[in-house]
């Protein structure tokens, strides 16, 4: 399980580590996964195994493929090599029980900007049988969401607020988050968190967040899959991949170590 | 797809579309307009604007010629350009996005856009044919000349007129929809439905003009009696034709959405 460490870059750092291990079964599963865009790559040969229950950082820096990694896992596109399965099931299989059991949040806000905060969220509870109305009126309460105004007319925390109230208002499993952090002041990011913290101590939710930040993804994360140049490096348990470090290295460190020192030689195929 | 989906789609996908539809809708009815402002200028001037004016209903007719030839031309543009602009419009916005989180499948957000853009365009350009008349009426009697002085069994004749119209226009207006809708699912930017709707109108009318324009025809090219041009002739029912011209349409419906549950999103 892990990164794909065919570089001894990504070795050196990771070939001690022991296979994340499984609590609750495996909820995103994925087996030698590709996507080329034309002539890059933007995914290559990732093989990940999320087990159900942990919380699992993606970092990397910008157009390092999390974004489109975590699209091949939603089923925004499809891969031109590998499988993907949520939740025990694949998208060929029961694309709309998969979109039930999954809640997102995007790096760009995907909302009506003619409807209101209050018709937004009336118009998603249409379609989630498992939508929690107490746990809505408590996450609007606690993020301070304008039920009335436009989403048009809605700032950019407002939005990452209004988008996580969403994706969390029916009790996903799987919680898969793309940058929900970018561009928000520190205020909404911390205010943004800590609802994120609260809501992953739930029994059994799995989170699949993906990030630049080094110290939000050690905050937050059990466990983290570092990708570069469309690949997974390393994906272990933070405290194992510390651990497996000869001299002590904080997780920020490790990132340098394996993105930076791999940076040099290497391009996008 | 449960009840609760498909009201709350009704009710996205009317909310999105009804200014639009709104538009399309007054759009239909200028032709209607500069006819009325014609009438006014040339009134009690004894000019012989048309052919019509020996007829008794001389203004009924004229406004279904006008509203006829207006819906075959331009007003087919229109629906391909409303068609492409249903789906594209979401697509470009990346608002699709959203419903494609939602667990509900893509046939059926397909299938519900299509019904109801659908709806509002043929209820654009066939209603207009009906409205047309009823303001022609409104207009002239409001004015305090009411030239409407037609006898029911004629009255009878060109509602009749305007059914038939109704039926070849909501046939060739889905048609002119479908292409233009499976072409911005294809390539989802509103000018590529466009081109797709230009084809298929083009297509329409150099297959149907005859059928439909005979009465016009007929119109510009004889000397009408006392009863006006013959409009039994005015788009004539052919039960081979109208079902054919329904081929193209419900082929574009099935193509799109074998396009559309193929569709990334990036």
């Amino acid at each position: 399980m892990g990164g794909n460490s065919g570089n001894s870059v990504y070795e050196s750092a990771g070939a001690a580590l022991a296979p994340v291990e499984s609590s609750a079964g495996v909820v995103i599963r994925t087996s030698n996964l590709s996507r080329r865009f034309g002539r890059v790559e933007a995914v290559r040969n990732v093989s990940l195994e999320v087990p159900g229950g942990c919380v699992c950082g993606l970092l990397g820096l910008n157009g390092s493929g999390k974004t489109t990694l975590i699209r091949l896992l939603l089923g925004h596109l499809r891969p031109s090599a590998g499988q993907v399965r949520l939740l025990g099931r694949s998208y060929q299989q029961d694309e709309p029980g998969i979109r039930e059991r999954v809640g997102y949040v995007a790096d760009a806000r995907y909302l009506y900007e003619w409807m209101t905060v209050s018709e937004t969220l009336d118009f998603t509870r249409a379609f989630h049988r498992t939508w929690d109305d107490a746990k809505v009126r408590s996450l609007i309460d606690r993020l301070g969401l304008p039920l009335d105004r436009k989403v048009a007319e809605l700032s950019r925390g407002h939005r990452a607020r209004l988008c996580l109230t969403l994706a969390l208002a029916y009790n996903p499993e799987l919680i898969i988050l793309d940058e929900l952090t970018a561009g928000l002041d520190p205020v909404v990011r911390r205010e943004v968190l800590k609802n994120v913290i609260e809501e992953i101590g739930r029994e059994g939710r799995t989170v699949l967040f993906s990030s630049h930040s080094v110290e939000e993804v050690e905050r937050l994360a059990d466990q983290v899959a570092i990708m570069h140049c469309g690949e997974v490096v390393v994906h272990a348990s933070i405290d194992d991949l510390k651990q497996s470090q000869p001299a002590p290295m904080t997780l920020e460190e490790i990132f340098f170590k394996l993105v930076g020192s791999a940076d040099g030689g290497r391009e996008r195929r | 797809m449960n009840g609760k989906m498909f009201r709350a789609l009704l009710w996205k996908e009317w909310r999105e579309s009804r200014l639009r539809f709104l538009a399309l809708f007054c759009t239909f009815h200028l032709p209607l307009v500069f006819f009325y402002q014609a009438m006014r200028m040339l009134k009690g001037r004894q000019h012989d604007l048309f052919v019509f004016q020996i007829a008794a209903p001389r203004n009924m007719y004229a406004t279904l010629f006008y509203q006829s030839a207006f819906n075959m031309t331009i007003g087919l543009f229109l629906i391909a350009f409303f068609a492409a602009s249903a789906f594209s419009g979401e697509y470009e916005g990346n608002r699709l996005f959203f419903m494609f989180e939602r667990p509900v499948r893509r046939g059926a957000l397909l299938a519900v856009k299509w019904g109801v853009y659908m709806f509002e365009a043929l209820v654009a350009i066939c209603l207009s044919l009906f409205t047309s008349q009823l303001l022609v009426y409104l207009a002239y009697n409001a004015d305090g000349s009411p030239v409407l002085a037609i006898p029911g069994e004629q009255l009878a004749e060109v509602l009749g007129a305007c059914l038939r119209g109704a039926i070849w226009l909501a046939v060739l207006g889905a048609g002119a929809f479908g292409s233009s809708f499976l072409f911005a699912v294809v390539f989802p930017r509103w000018w590529t439905g466009m081109i797709a709707g230009t084809i298929t109108v083009g297509t329409f009318l150099l297959f149907m003009y005859f059928r439909i324009y005979d009465w016009m025809f007929w119109a510009f090219t004889h000397q009408p009696g006392p009863a006006g041009p013959p409009i039994e002739k005015y788009a004539r029912l052919e039960g081979g034709p109208l079902l054919w011209l329904l081929v193209p349409a419900l082929l574009c419906y099935a193509a799109s959405h074998h396009f559309l549950k193929r569709k990334e999103i990036r």
